[in-house]
Formats: structure tokens, C-alpha cells, sequence
């Protein structure tokens, strides 16, 4: 029984659940401590970059100095201090190109240990017959600031799909980089996302030619192990008319007394009849109890549905970091094109998630959905935050909005904040959203069918989010039904 | 509880207006030589000064840039003698005709030749204005109207204030009939500036009504404090009516235990319009259902922004705004539903429906739950839409005008507002309001 296993696995863990908080011992080349222009340039020449992209950068910096951090998120840190960071940091045994075989050992050993499957045979032979079905995933596995090695890029190759760390891809193919990035989220954008702009180090590009229906799942792996760091990763997917990809995120770093920061930049474009389905497991470290330590996840996720008919849809399940800070939004700007959000946010100890979307309605017969679902305990508070807006000349733009919050304990706090602007009268908006705790009935009905107190609350709790887990990969469902029963762990009774 | 945020800014020409507006009058304002009305004036001028005139950048005021809205202050009306009034020919023969206690402020001053207040059996009535006569009377009067922070309308309200009705309602007493106050702007080329205190005592049941209409393009801000004492009920009607004018009002409404307070408010047009409220609970058991309407077309800007602040357990509140926008108009409802820790078993609701007419109108709604208890139940829900067209073919198939139809459809969305006054005579009141507007396109 699934919800027996999660017990059992809840059980063996000690009161530190976080199970990814292990370091790698490994030599690093790191940048000088600090952000100044000269980083920027470490940053840029590290990576063999074009004058242009250096320019990019410098202009973001030159930005990112002139304008001030934003305060209206409803989370509240300690300011932080960005001359004491390091801005890039690698493996020494990472730099140059490298294939699968020249990865460090310790690396791999480290992303075993994670339970990424890096090595392409092991998963193509598989350990019995029955496993040679189970889907295949291409993995980009980015370490600190560098990615340490892409799987699958030859097969993905034939297929025309380009799988690769966008360092490469800068170098391989400029011009679709150079006519993408920053197309979705320009470096003016927000505070966070001009610092990416300026300092990014590594990422994932997926380029997914006309008509081609990518051959299998994408991933990216995102680990943070080096003090002191943050990571800036920058991930550009584009998928070009009629084709079609599917990729997923999953994020983890070492328990560490200090905060690290965190600030992504995803861009995702569509083009006609072109659909991108990107789903992300974020499980950060979230800190210790008392809320000592843990990563400041502030990303800037945005998806340009630039042609007719296209769809973007976000899936994500939010259970690690301190503090989170992020919207992933649609852009719906082609005729007819399709946005979907679907979220979980759990939030345990005194970790502080402020997260939602933005659907912006531009083109005609467009769609929007969104689901969420929070889920807050302990001492945390789990805000939604989102956007509907239909512009004048989005005629028949229609959304669906849900949002539900669950509180388990008194001690928490759970918050709704969407603003949806119609500015069109056939437009066709709804929203709802209930905040409520676990029921007694439904508890009393499982405790009475022999279910302990933590059994019921995590069948419950599955329940609550399935409409949202239903949209994950198959390859992610049962590790996140595991992992949201793990995150509520000691917050009942 | 109030959902604003402190905002400092150096006195831009937005600010200046008002602090020139202030420096002009405020020799003449009523308590001038009175040292205790200075200081609560000058206290609330510099409350608005430090919080400056609201724009986008606010939070609470994202949707209603008063910055720009609100270009120009009139010349403060209300310091000289009473202007003409025509109460029936202002309101509407209808409203007039109500069977009431009457208080008419018409020109920023009470009319006493108008009113029927005085001497109303339980009712104790005063314009605020005769407290500010002496040290002594002022010095009682003024302890008990303190300011609610971070409310820019409230303290322009005070700054400015050439008088208010001060009411008071003995405990226990069951009114037999409402109290209806009137609010005139009787000059297009002034500004009125009103400050309102209301008091239910324990187990008092009342209703009032206030209509205030505003001639031409006037302004006209205003500040409510409403007390109802434990157990006591207050039915509480309110009607914005204007063309042209700018209404800015705010209002700040405690409940006690058991207290009951149903709100309907409706705001028929008005260059802008915007109402701001807190409902604090501040005992166990007691209710609130707040109704709204809002009818705006042209260029009419309608804004309401409610905060229902639950923090006392076992409490119940309504929310339900019916907004109908055609032209250019531009509605707004801002509703934060606010559960504090330990405000356990607080039951919360609210909908926000908008019906848009025209592709240039405009409705933006903000419901937010902040909640920090875990045995509640809370929700809110909006939707914005056009007519329905099946609706439409419905009543068409049966021979009815196509802009009766529309007519007929409109009265009945708003009416899921307005249908909970049990007053007859303003019902119908409000039904031929809404009949009038309706017919004016």
C-alpha cells in the first residue's frame, strides 16, 4: 500500500528529514567573492563568451546596481548581502567539454546518491527485462554554476532536438540563442532577473525543431553544494512550430547553516501549435526548525505563447527552500493559445513561500487555467499570489481559476492575493478559492477504518492535491507523493 | 487592520493642494480659536501629508490612481452661510418620501430647517460642529474620534471637517423607524469635507440610510466611524449618487459580541467614486453581510475596497458585489478577508460578480484571505462575463424587446444585491433608481 510505504519511510527518518543534505568533497574554481563588473567579465571569459552576450551581461549589471530590491512579497529576510557571495563557482575536474566518461567519479557517485540516472546504458539495459520499458529521460546535470554532463544528446541529436548547457549552446548555435534570450524575460524585468542576466553561469537549452515530438523527457538537475555560493542558472526552451517537449526540474542542496540564494531565469517560447510542458520538483533545502539556514529560492519563471494554437503548462511541486519567490507565468499572445498552471506549495517549520502566476490575455480565443493548492504547517505562511488580465482586444479570453489552502496547526498562516483585471466585456473569468482545514469527519472516518493520525492526514493530503498531481510525469508521481507526506512530517498533532 | 501601506513622500504638487487648501481656510474652519481642534486637525494634516495622495504604486489604491484622477481641489465649502437646498429635488421624491429620522447636511453644514432628528425618542443627535465651540465640549467630544492610521481619506476628513452628525443610540432601544442622513454637495465648485461618528449601545436596533449625492463636478470626502455595541443589530443602507462629482469616503466599523451590521451599498455613477471600509470584529458570535452594487457608465470610476478584519473567533461575514460596467467605465472591488490567530471557527465568504457591457469597460478585483487560524472556513470567488447569451434568446423567443430583455437581466444581477433591503419604501426606491439608469442609455 502506497500510503503504508510513506510511513514507513517517514518513520526511518530522523527529525532532520531533509534527505539531500549530504556535501560532495570536491575542488572548485570559484570566482573572487563578490559582484562587480570584473566578476562579470570572470563570469563571461570562464565561458569563452561572444562581445555581444559580455555587453548583454554588462548592461544587466550596470541595471541591477541602479535599482533597488523589491519589498511587496510577503516574506521577510534578512537583507542580503551581495558583495558576499561568490557569483560563480565549478568543479575544477568540470571545466572544458566533457562526456559522460570524463565526469569525476565523485560527481557521479554524488548525483547516485540523488538518484539521478546519469549513466545512459544503466537505464537503457536496465537491471531486469520488465525495466527496459520504464521511459527514458535525457538529463542535464548542472553542479554549483557549471552543468557536469547532458545524457542522451546523440539520440536526441538524430532527432534534431537540441539538448544542451547553454554555455554550449552560446557557442554552437548563436543565433537562436542570440534571438531568444532575454526575449521572455528581458534584462530589465525584475530585480532578480537582472541579477541573473548579469551573473548566470549555466543552464539548460532545449531547441525542439518544426514538427518533431521530442523522443523522450527532458531534465535538468539542479545542485548547489559549495558555501557560500549562489546559483544563477538561466534555462532558454524553445519549441518551434507544431513540435511538442516535455521537461522537468528537480532541484536539491547540502544543509547549511547560512542562506543561499537562488535566482533562476526560465524562458520557454512556443510557437505555432507548439506545446511545452515543463513540471519542477523543488525541494531546496528548506532550513532546519528553528528556520536557520535553508536557500532563498527567487526565481523569474515565464512562458511566451508566441504562436497561434500553442499551449505552455507549468506543474509544480514547491516543498524545499526557505524562503520562495516565484510566479511562473503565461504569456498568451498567439490566437487561440492555451495556459495552464498547476501548483502544490507545501510549506512546513518557518519556511515562507510566496508563489502563484500571471496569465496575461493578449490574443484572441485564448485559455487559461489554474490550479493550486497550499498546503501550510508549523509555523510557516504559504501565500498565493496571482494575475488573470485580459487586454482590450483579447476578445473570448477565458479563465478558470482554483486555489485551495489547507492549515494543519494553529501556529500557520495561509494567504490568497489573485488580482484579475478584465478589460473586455467577452471576456469570461472565474476564481475561487477556499482556505480550510483537514475536516474531523474525514479523519475520524480513516482513524475509524484502523489508519494511525499520520496515515489519514497523508491519505487526506493526497487527496488534496490530486488534481495537481495527476498533470506530473509519471516519472515523478510516486517520489512526490512520498516527498509531500515527508514535508508534513511532524506537523500533526 | 487596514489594508494601506506608509508611504513617505516630499509634498508634490498632488500633496501641496491640500496643505495650501488647509493654510487658506483654516482660520475659518469651525474650533479655529479652540486649541484642542487645531491640534486633532493638524494632527490628521500631518497624518496625510506623511501618507501623501495615494497612487498605483499603493497597494490599496493599485487600481484608483488618485494622483491622476484627482487633478484639482475645490475651494472648501461648508465655512460661510448655508447654501440652498432642495432635499427632494437632490435625492429624488422617493428617497425623500421615506418615513424617517432626517438629518440633512447640505453644503457641509446641518441643516437643522430640514432635519427631523432632533429630539427623536432614544436617538441622541449632534452636528459635530457645535462640539467645536469650547475648550471643554471639544476636549470630550474629540478624545473619542481619534484617527485610524494609514487612512488618507480619514485624515483629510478631519483636517477639513466642517461638520458631521454625531449619534448616538440609547442601549436597547428598538427604533421604530430609520434614520436617514442626507448628504448634499450642493456646490459643484466646492470640496465638503464631513467626519461622521455613529454608536449603537448594547442590544440597540436601528437602521440608517445615507444618500449622498453631489452636484456637478464637487468633491466630497468623508469619514464614518461606526460603533455597534454588543448584541446590538444595524441595518445600514448607502447611496453614492452623482454625475460628475468625486466621492471619497471611508469607513471604519467595529462589531461587538453578537453584534449583527447588514451593509447595502450601491453606487450609481460619480467621475469617481470610491468607498473604503473596515469591518473589525472585535467579539465572538456576531455577523456581517455586506451587499454592494455598482452602476457606472461613461467614464465613471467606481472603487470599493473592504477589509473584513476577523479577530475574534466565531464570527461570520458575507461578502457580494454585483458590478454592471458599460462604456468606459472602470469598476473596482479591492476585499480582504483577514482571519487573525486564534479567530477560530471564523466562517468567511465572498463574491465579486461583474457584468460588462461595453468593450471598453474595465472591472478589477483583488479578494484576498489572509488567514492565520486553522479551524475556518473561508472563500471567495469572482467572476467577470457578458450577458448571457442564452439568457438573452431565452427571453427573446418569448417576444420580449431586445433591450428590455437586457433591462430585465441587468435589474435582476444587481438586484441578487439589492433585494436584501427590507425597507419597502427604499427598496422601491432603489428599484426605480435602477430602472432610471438603466432607461438613460
Amino acid at each position: 500500500m502506497a500510503e503504508q510505504d510513506t510511513i514507513e519511510r517517514v518513520s526511518e527518518i530522523d527529525v532532520d528529514k531533509y534527505k539531500y543534505g549530504f556535501t560532495t568533497d570536491i575542488e572548485s574554481v570559484r570566482a573572487p567573492k563578490g559582484l562587480s563588473e570584473d566578476t562579470v567579465r570572470f563570469i563571461s571569459a570562464k565561458k569563452g563568451e561572444p562581445e555581444w552576450l559580455l555587453e548583454w551581461r554588462l548592461e544587466a549589471y550596470r541595471r541591477w546596481r541602479s535599482i533597488e530590491e523589491p519589498t511587496w512579497a510577503r516574506v521577510h529576510y534578512q537583507k542580503i548581502d551581495y558583495d558576499d557571495l561568490y557569483y560563480y563557482s565549478a568543479p575544477k575536474s568540470a571545466e572544458g567539454p566533457k562526456s559522460l566518461a570524463d565526469v569525476d567519479p565523485e560527481l557521479l557517485r554524488t548525483y547516485e546518491k540523488l538518484g539521478i540516472p546519469l549513466r545512459e546504458q544503466a537505464v537503457l539495459a536496465g537491471v531486469e527485462g520488465a525495466e527496459i520499458t520504464a521511459p527514458r529521460v535525457a538529463v542535464d546535470a548542472v553542479f554549483d554554476s557549471v552543468s557536469v554532463v547532458t545524457t542522451f544528446k546523440e539520440e536526441l541529436g538524430r532527432a534534431g532536438v537540441i539538448f544542451c548547457p547553454i554555455s554550449e549552446a552560446v557557442r554552437d548555435h548563436p543565433e537562436l540563442v542570440r534571438k531568444y534570450l532575454g526575449s521572455v524575460v528581458p534584462t530589465s524585468d525584475n530585480y532578480f532577473a537582472t541579477l541573473n542576466s548579469a551573473v548566470y553561469s549555466d543552464g539548460s537549452f532545449v531547441y525542439v525543431p518544426e514538427g518533431v515530438r521530442c523522443p523522450m523527457e527532458l531534465s535538468t538537475y539542479f545542485r548547489i553544494n559549495e558555501k557560500n555560493t549562489g546559483q544563477f542558472e538561466r534555462t532558454l526552451i524553445i519549441a518551434d512550430k507544431g513540435s511538442y517537449v516535455s521537461y522537468l526540474e528537480g532541484c536539491t542542496a547540502p544543509m547549511r547553516d547560512e542562506n543561499q540564494l537562488h535566482a533562476a531565469v526560465v524562458e520557454l517560447i512556443a510557437l505555432d501549435d507548439a506545446e511545452i510542458k515543463y513540471s519542477t520538483v523543488q525541494n531546496w533545502y528548506p532550513g532546519d526548525k528553528e528556520g536557520k539556514g535553508g536557500i532563498y529560492n527567487f526565481v523569474t519563471k515565464r512562458g511566451d505563447c508566441r504562436g497561434r494554437n500553442s499551449k505552455i503548462s507549468w506543474t509544480q511541486v514547491e516543498t524545499g527552500s526557505a524562503i520562495t519567490w516565484k510566479y511562473p507565468s503565461c504569456i498568451l499572445r498567439g490566437d487561440g493559445s492555451r495556459g495552464e498552471f498547476y501548483s502544490i506549495a507545501i510549506s512546513n517549520g518557518r519556511q515562507q513561500v510566496d508563489s502563484g502566476t500571471k496569465m496575461i490575455h493578449l490574443g484572441k480565443n485564448t485559455s487559461s487555467r489554474i490550479i493550486s493548492k497550499g498546503i501550510s504547517a508549523g509555523r510557516s505562511d504559504n501565500t498565493y499570489r496571482g494575475l488573470v488580465s485580459a487586454h482590450r482586444r483579447a476578445t473570448n479570453a477565458r479563465n478558470f481559476t482554483q486555489c485551495d489552502s489547507l492549515l494543519i496547526g494553529d501556529q500557520c498562516g495561509a494567504h490568497t492575493i489573485p488580482y484579475i483585471e478584465a478589460k473586455n466585456a467577452t471576456a469570461q473569468f472565474e476564481h475561487e478559492a477556499t482556505t480550510s482545514k483537514i475536516s474531523d469527519d474525514q479523519l475520524f472516518y480513516c482513524l475509524q477504518r484502523g489508519l494511525s493520525q499520520e496515515e489519514a492526514v497523508a491519505l487526506i493530503v493526497n487527496g488534496f492535491v490530486r488534481d495537481v498531481l495527476q498533470q506530473l510525469p509519471m516519472e515523478f508521481l510516486a517520489e512526490t507523493q512520498k516527498l509531500i507526506s515527508i514535508s508534513l512530517e511532524g506537523s500533526v498533532g | 487592520m487596514t489594508i494601506h501601506q506608509t508611504i513617505t513622500a516630499a509634498a508634490t504638487p498632488a500633496e501641496q493642494r491640500f496643505l495650501d487648501l488647509y493654510a487658506s481656510v483654516c482660520d475659518r474652519l469651525p474650533g479655529a480659536g479652540v486649541p484642542a481642534v487645531r491640534a486633532w486637525r493638524e494632527e490628521a494634516l500631518d497624518a496625510f501629508a506623511a501618507l501623501g495622495v495615494p497612487h498605483r504604486r499603493v497597494e490599496a489604491w493599485k487600481y484608483t490612481d488618485l494622483r491622476a484622477l484627482m487633478t484639482a481641489v475645490h475651494p472648501l465649502g461648508g465655512l460661510d452661510a448655508g447654501a440652498r437646498a432642495d432635499v427632494d429635488a437632490s435625492i429624488g421624491r422617493a428617497l425623500a418620501n421615506i418615513d424617517s429620522y432626517r438629518a440633512v447636511f447640505a453644503g457641509g453644514k446641518f441643516r437643522p430647517d430640514l432635519s427631523t432628528i432632533q429630539g427623536a425618542p432614544g436617538i441622541s443627535f449632534t452636528p459635530l460642529c457645535a462640539k467645536l465651540k469650547s475648550e471643554a465640549d471639544a476636549a470630550a467630544t474629540l478624545a473619542a474620534l481619534s484617527l485610524p492610521k494609514g487612512d488618507v481619506v480619514a485624515a483629510l476628513s478631519t483636517a477639513f471637517a466642517t461638520s458631521g452628525a454625531l449619534i448616538s443610540i440609547a442601549p436597547g432601544k428598538k427604533l421604530d423607524k430609520p434614520i436617514h442622513l442626507i448628504v448634499i454637495a450642493s456646490c459643484e465648485a466646492n470640496a465638503y469635507a464631513l467626519r461622521h461618528a455613529i454608536k449603537l449601545g448594547d442590544g440597540a436596533e436601528a437602521s440608517i440610510i445615507e444618500t449622498h449625492v453631489g452636484a456637478g463636478a464637487s468633491q466630497a470626502w468623508s469619514y464614518t466611524a461606526l460603533d455597534i455595541g454588543k448584541g446590538a443589530a444595524l441595518k445600514h443602507a448607502r447611496l453614492t449618487q452623482s454625475a460628475a462629482a468625486l466621492h471619497l469616503a471611508s469607513a471604519k466599523v467595529t462589531l461587538g459580541e453578537r453584534a449583527v451590521y447588514e451593509p447595502t451599498h450601491a453606487a450609481i455613477g460619480g467621475a469617481l467614486t470610491r468607498s473604503e471600509g473596515t469591518i473589525h470584529f472585535t467579539g465572538p458570535n456576531a455577523r456581517a453581510t455586506y451587499n454592494a452594487a455598482i452602476l457606472a457608465r461613461g467614464h465613471s470610476h467606481v472603487d470599493f475596497t473592504l477589509v473584513v478584519d476577523h479577530a475574534a473567533p466565531h464570527c461570520e461575514s458575507r461578502e457580494l458585489v454585483k458590478a454592471v460596467l458599460d462604456d468606459r467605465a472602470k469598476g473596482v472591488f479591492q476585499g480582504k478577508v483577514a482571519v487573525q490567530r486564534g479567530a477560530q471557527k471564523t466562517d468567511g465568504k465572498q463574491m465579486a460578480n461583474a457584468l460588462l457591457l461595453s468593450n471598453d469597460a474595465e472591472f478589477d478585483s483583488k479578494p484576498e484571505l489572509e488567514i492565520f487560524a486553522d479551524d475556518v472556513v473561508c472563500g471567495h470567488g469572482a467572476t467577470a462575463g457578458q450577458l448571457d447569451e442564452d439568457l438573452m434568446f431565452y427571453l427573446r423567443a418569448r417576444g420580449i424587446p431586445e433591450a428590455q430583455a437586457r433591462a430585465l437581466l441587468i435589474a435582476a444581477f444587481v438586484g441578487a444585491a439589492l433585494d436584501t433591503i427590507d425597507n419597502e419604501g427604499l427598496h422601491t426606491a432603489l428599484d426605480e433608481k435602477v430602472a432610471a439608469w438603466l432607461a438613460a442609455k
